[in-house]
């Protein structure tokens, strides 16, 4: 009986095919386990979207059908009926934007226009803008306080707020493993949401705090929804992708003024074509004494700030 | 076969040299295109031609809005057809001295409560103590209402200035003039003639702190 040769017909399986069989079904769990992920993905992400090309290589057929799947989408999660534009920067036109720090009061009126604007998700609160109350004597924006409150300004106090800079030199576009960001030739910066891959390393690359992440996707009721929406700008972003501030690129480049300009109610925020020598912001660039956020840096800020004198 | 060995290795040695004479020829080409590239973005924002363009169209117009009007009184009277009655400013100065006064706490009859902190002006300052229906700049020129703002403009040149560059006070529309209108506030919008200094308030949408979703199900990417 201890032959060998004869185990297979008494047990009718041998130790290397109960081996194989386990295997075999441990190798298919892991398997299984391994594509599980895919299955949750599919549920909200369409095979459109995932097949979508680079916004830069989209052939304007193929951005026509991305725009209208996305107001599509935007009906159907949202329930908003929404117009979704791909404006192009214009020959001639390059963006910058000046802020007065002598008048700028602290109201943060702009980082709640920036908010309703953009379509930010409304539980976090979120805005590209945030306003630093800063003391006297200092210009360190690390010592800025960003959750003041009572009444301002504050005799003792001066307020600066930070948004992006549009930097013609963007330490966050050379960090990005995936160029799902990079700047425009009107000098924004812009995010492609649907290349982003949300590793967060272009957050960490700003040294202006000025990008955020989609930690879920935006919660924005209905009838609060911004209906006119740019494909680069305040479209309805997915979860766990990169945003920021693109100077409301969805107005600035159909000629209006930025969200955040217009809510401000001192005429403290300056915004113009820097290649036009009549614009408002060459004339404060020419006659103002214009500083940029934390120059030693080298990444040529395209946002420029000033006290009047 | 030593001759042609050599021969060979001359041949060989020049075709190498060659090579890397042409190596270094796309090395220094390929810089000069790549370093020509790196402009095209800010050469295509040059771009005469499109400046040109955006210059030639109708410019828009740039409205002021809140610009004083002649002031009126309203009244307890009631006029023929039930309005309430207004009446100018001069109805009741043209029977009344003017006064020189710096406070309002000065006057018996009218304007009594009126808070007045700018500087050290007088009433006749700015108020033409001839037709109070107009105003009066420093130097006695009579002008009306509507020109507040070259009345504030004497002593407040700086902010007129900054205001006329479009660097003070706030403003709706467009900052492309070829594409849109622009809608600009009159100083009196935002400085109370009587009391300009800008109130403090209170400031608009804290932020919050941004608190990631901890349950696994809801982050999906």
């Amino acid at each position: 009986m201890s032959d060998p040769n004869t185990t297979e017909s008494t047990n009718g399986i041998s130790r290397r095919t109960a081996l194989k069989g386990v295997g075999a079904t441990l190798g298919a769990a892991a398997f299984a386990k391994a594509i599980a992920p895919i299955a949750s993905w599919a549920k909200d992400q369409s095979v459109d979207e995932f097949l979508q090309n680079h916004y830069r290589e989209l052939s304007p057929e193929q951005m026509q059908k991305v725009i209208e799947r996305i107001e599509a989408e935007t009906k159907e999660d949202y329930g908003a009926d929404v117009t979704i534009k791909d404006a192009k920067p214009q020959a001639g036109v390059k963006f910058a934007y000046a802020l007065n720090l002598s008048i700028c009061v602290g109201c943060r009126k702009c980082a709640k226009a920036c908010h309703i604007e953009n379509n930010h998700d409304r539980p976090s609160g979120n805005s590209y803008i945030r306003v630093l109350e800063m003391k006297k004597g200092s210009l360190d924006m690390e010592h800025g306080r960003a959750d003041y409150s009572g009444p301002v300004p504050k005799s003792d106090s001066f307020y600066m707020p930070v948004q992006c800079q549009q930097c013609d030199n963007p330490p966050c576009v050379d960090v990005c493993p995936v160029e799902a960001t990079w700047k425009e030739k009107d000098g924004i910066v812009a995010v492609d949401y649907n290349w982003c891959i949300g590793c967060r390393y272009c957050e960490a690359a700003c040294p202006y705090h000025a990008r955020r992440f989609n930690w879920t996707k935006p919660q924005v009721p209905k009838v609060e929804i911004t209906p006119v929406q740019g494909y680069l700008s305040n479209r309805m972003r997915p979860q766990g992708v990169m945003e920021k501030c693109t100077f409301c690129m969805h107005r600035t480049r159909e000629g209006k003024l930025p969200a955040c300009l217009e809510a401000c109610p001192t005429g403290a925020r300056v915004f113009g074509n820097i290649l036009d020598p009549e614009s408002e912001i060459r004339w404060v660039l020419e006659n103002k004494r214009v500083f940029v956020l934390k120059e030693e840096l080298g990444t040529k800020p395209s946002f420029y700030y000033f006290f009047d004198e | 076969m030593e001759e042609a060995m050599n021969g060979f290795r001359m041949k060989n040695s020049t075709l190498i040299g060659t090579l890397a004479l042409l190596l270094c020829l796309g090395v220094i080409v390929g810089g000069v295109w790549v370093y020509q590239e790196s402009f095209v973005d800010f050469e295509h924002a040059k771009a005469v031609e499109g400046r040109a363009a955006l210059q030639s169209e109708d410019m828009y117009g740039v409205e002021t809005l809140g610009i004083p009007e002649t002031p009126t009184v309203l009244t307890d009277a009631v006029s023929y057809n039930g309005e309430p009655a207004e009446v100018a400013c001069a109805t009741c100065h043209t029977t009344r001295e003017p006064q020189a006064t710096r406070h309002s706490e000065d006057l018996d009859e009218f304007h009594q409560g009126l808070v007045m902190q700018h500087g050290d002006l007088s009433c006749l300052s700015c108020h033409n103590g001839e037709n109070y229906d107009t105003l009066k700049l420093a130097d006695g020129t009579e002008v009306g209402f509507e020109h507040t703002m070259q009345l504030c403009a004497q002593c407040h040149g700086p902010q007129s200035r900054d205001y006329r560059n479009g660097s003070h006070g706030g403003m709706n529309g467009h900052w492309d003039l070829s594409r849109g209108p622009r809608q600009r506030n009159a100083c009196t919008v935002c400085h109370d003639a009587h009391a300009p200094a800008y109130p403090q308030l209170m400031p608009v949408f804290p932020p919050k702190d941004i608190i990631p979703p901890k349950h696994a199900d809801e982050a999906q990417h």
